[in-house]
């Protein structure tokens, strides 16, 4: 009985009574939120209309695209499916960006929709300076 | 009960309640800010569910996915100890708040004049204490707190439509505006039916109060069937005021559900187009039917808050005037009784305005004389005594004792001065010694121990086992007549005031127990001034004089021995042959 009144008055004064923890406790979470989300890095893909001839993709933009990661995603329709490739070789002349792609690619051709890896945001930035778009 | 004019609306209601809220500041500041972070969460929550998914079906990159998990997890764990936190303040404030506005209503139905009181259905007040103060939390939890997170959220949910594609966020804001427009047409019917539920609630609740406690009466009244008659009848009408007012809320919100679904398959129709058409991903395509599911519940339940705080804006009100009623008057002279002779000059006196009942009554009682004061039931006996008391005021005259002005002098002064002995004698749930202490919180176990022999309770209370300490009451032992009159006897010793008022104390003895009582009350009354109120000629015969009020006037004063012998109205009155 002495210890369930010790854990009652206890429970009181610092859970109930005292603002101390309940801070506590909301800060940490801020605290550990704030830093996981910062941690976590998410890839930043910028999106481009393509055709493609085999392993070769052709994007007519004004600028050299820059890779950040030697991988390209690319499809017809993006709710079928993603197909993701390593870059052999990238080249900018004319206007164009040529992608050579590694391994066999097959089973696309025509025109489609690139995204390229341009870098990387954090978590944090996805959530609150994109609303959680890539 | 009655209502003052000043009439409450949402916003007034919370500056009522402030006051009660400033002793709370932190642990409502605490609540509200943890009810905010469980806000945001909920806004968060999904776009974070909305990226996992697009970075697993789109990319299959599971280490990302699995990053964005474990952040997931994390505020999924959060909310859980956030709750935890949550409702230990609710249940200290739901505690402790509520407490504050009952004490103060407590506190000020004490202090209430008893004109006041006398109108006032028991039951009423009792939901007043009991109920009402918990709507008040409910309306700072719900009305309040709630609200002004829900506003947030859907305000924040409506933006993150607007940002997606601003077609979705217009058709989203569209349910928005349905909904206040279905509350704005059914506001008024809404919260007249409302009022009158509780209207009708509030009193069933006093006539149920009063039917528990007249049980006895109805039994040997034979009146079992009335009274059912009577609570189906009062039933029947409580379920007629409530289904209209629940079918008048529940059309309102059937609307706004109808327009929020209509509106709901044009935004999921058209998210689901942009989906295919590859203008939209399916993590935002879920975040999308998250977040307008949310939006439509957030928007049904600022509809539904806002009729609901109607409801709670009434009981609130009903606080609120009881807080205003008149209370007696607060004065600092002291009554200070030297010999105790008692004036009543042209004093008048009426429960409703209008109709004297007693009128221009003027009488002397002098300092250490006991007087009978007889007449008809109805005629002002014990009104006369509790204008003495001070829990009226004449309507004109003035009442004096040694002189002083009874309306110049402190309310509690004069009940010191003055022992009040009743028919029905007021029992506490306690053991002997506190009911005798009731009489003089101070007293010495010797001065208690005199004051119960004096007043002949000494064979009952030395027979029990624990004595003084003996339980009685509802939860204990329960007393006859005779000792509940002792009981009062002894508490007038340990009083010891200068005038006392017999008000029909010993009208419901037998002869023998009503012959003991007098025994004591001889003892008690020496060297007091006393006015002594009486149906019986037996309590009448051991006062110095008999005044007779008739139509609300003295009729007949005189030495009671003599007017037995040679007064009509006095043989009258007693049935003397």
């Amino acid at each position: 009985m002495q210890g369930k009144r010790r854990f009652e008055r206890w429970y009181m004064k610092y859970m109930v009574k005292s603002p101390v923890l309940f801070c506590v406790y909301l800060g940490v979470f801020f605290g550990v939120f704030l830093i996981a989300s910062s941690v976590v890095t998410l890839e930043e893909r910028q999106t481009y209309e393509a055709k493609i001839n085999g392993e070769e993709i052709e994007i007519v933009c004004g600028e050299a695209l820059e890779l950040f990661d030697n991988r390209v995603y690319f499809y017809e329709d993006r709710n079928r499916e993603v197909f993701s490739f390593a870059v052999k070789e990238a080249a900018y002349s004319d206007g164009v960006m040529r992608i050579l792609l590694c391994g066999g690619q097959k089973e696309v051709s025509g025109t489609i929709t690139v995204e390229i890896v341009s870098g990387e945001h954090t978590l944090f930035q996805r959530i609150f300076g994109k609303a959680g778009a890539a | 009960m009655k209502e003052t004019g000043n009439r409450l609306n949402y916003w007034s209601a919370i500056g009522f309640l402030k006051r009660y809220m400033r002793g709370y500041r932190k642990h409502f500041m605490m609540f509200y800010a943890g009810w905010l972070a469980d806000s945001l969460l909920a806004v968060l929550l999904p776009v974070l569910f909305g990226i996992m998914i697009d970075e697993a079906v789109y990319y299959r990159n599971l280490h990302s996915f699995g990053a964005v998990a474990l952040v997931f997890l994390l505020c999924i764990l959060f909310s859980g100890g956030l709750y935890f936190l949550l409702y230990a303040q609710h249940g200290y404030l739901m505690n402790m708040f509520v407490f504050s506005i009952r004490r103060d209503v407590f506190h000020h139905l004490q202090k209430c004049e008893a004109g006041y009181m006398a109108n006032a259905s028991t039951g009423e007040i009792l939901v007043l204490l009991q109920d009402y103060p918990v709507q008040c939390m409910h309306f700072i939890v719900r009305n309040m707190i709630h609200l002004y997170n829900n506003v947030l959220m859907a305000i924040l949910y409506g933006a993150y439509l607007c940002a997606v594609d601003w077609h979705i966020g217009l058709t989203a804001l569209l349910s928005a505006f349905f909904s206040v427009l279905i509350n704005m047409k059914c506001r008024k019917k809404i919260g007249s039916l409302g009022q009158e539920e509780r209207e009708a609630y509030g009193s069933y609740a006093g006539w149920m109060y009063e039917v528990i406690t007249a049980l006895r009466d109805i039994r040997m009244l034979r009146g079992e069937g009335k009274i059912e008659r009577t609570f189906e009848k009062k039933q029947k009408e409580l379920f007629r005021i409530g289904a209209a007012a629940g079918i008048s809320s529940l059309t309102a919100q059937n609307m706004i559900a109808l327009s929020n679904l209509v509106i709901r398959l044009v935004i999921y129709g058209l998210a689901a187009y942009m989906a295919a058409c590859g203008k939209m991903t399916l993590g935002t395509l879920t975040v999308i039917f998250s977040f307008y599911t949310k939006l439509s519940d957030k928007i049904a339940y600022i509809s539904q808050n806002f009729l609901d705080a109607q409801g709670r804006v009434s009981y609130i009100q009903r606080i609120h005037d009881f807080l205003r009623a008149p209370t007696e008057p607060e004065r600092t002279e002291r009554l200070e009784i030297r010999e105790g002779s008692i004036s009543f000059s042209g004093v008048s006196f009426g429960y409703e305005s209008g109709e004297p009942l007693l009128h221009r009554i003027t009488l002397t009682i002098p300092a250490g004389k006991h007087m009978a004061l007889v007449g008809k039931s109805g005629c002002g006996k014990t009104t006369l005594a509790r204008l003495l008391v001070g829990f009226y005021r004449p309507q004109e005259g003035m009442i004096a004792i040694d002189g002083q002005r009874l309306d110049a002098c402190a309310l509690d002064s004069v009940r010191e001065e003055i022992g009040y002995v009743q028919q029905d004698v007021l029992v506490f749930d306690g053991s002997i010694r506190q009911n005798l202490l009731m009489g003089n919180r101070h007293a010495a176990e010797e001065q208690l121990i005199r004051a119960y022999e004096e007043a002949g309770l000494a064979p009952f209370i030395e027979s029990l086992p624990e004595g003084l300490d003996t339980i009685i009451g509802s939860k204990g032992m329960g007393l006859s007549g005779g000792q509940k009159q002792r009981l009062a006897i002894a508490r007038i010793y340990l009083k010891n005031p200068k005038i006392l008022i017999f008000d029909e104390a010993t009208s419901a003895l037998d002869n023998e127990t009503e012959n003991a009582i007098h025994q004591a009350w001889r003892k008690v009354l020496t060297g007091k001034t006393a006015l002594v109120i009486a149906h019986r000629q037996s309590s009448v015969m051991l006062c110095d004089r008999c005044i007779i009020l008739e139509n609300g006037q003295v009729a007949e004063t005189g030495i009671p021995a003599r007017m037995a012998v040679e007064s009509e109205r006095f043989r009258t009155l007693f049935a003397m042959k």
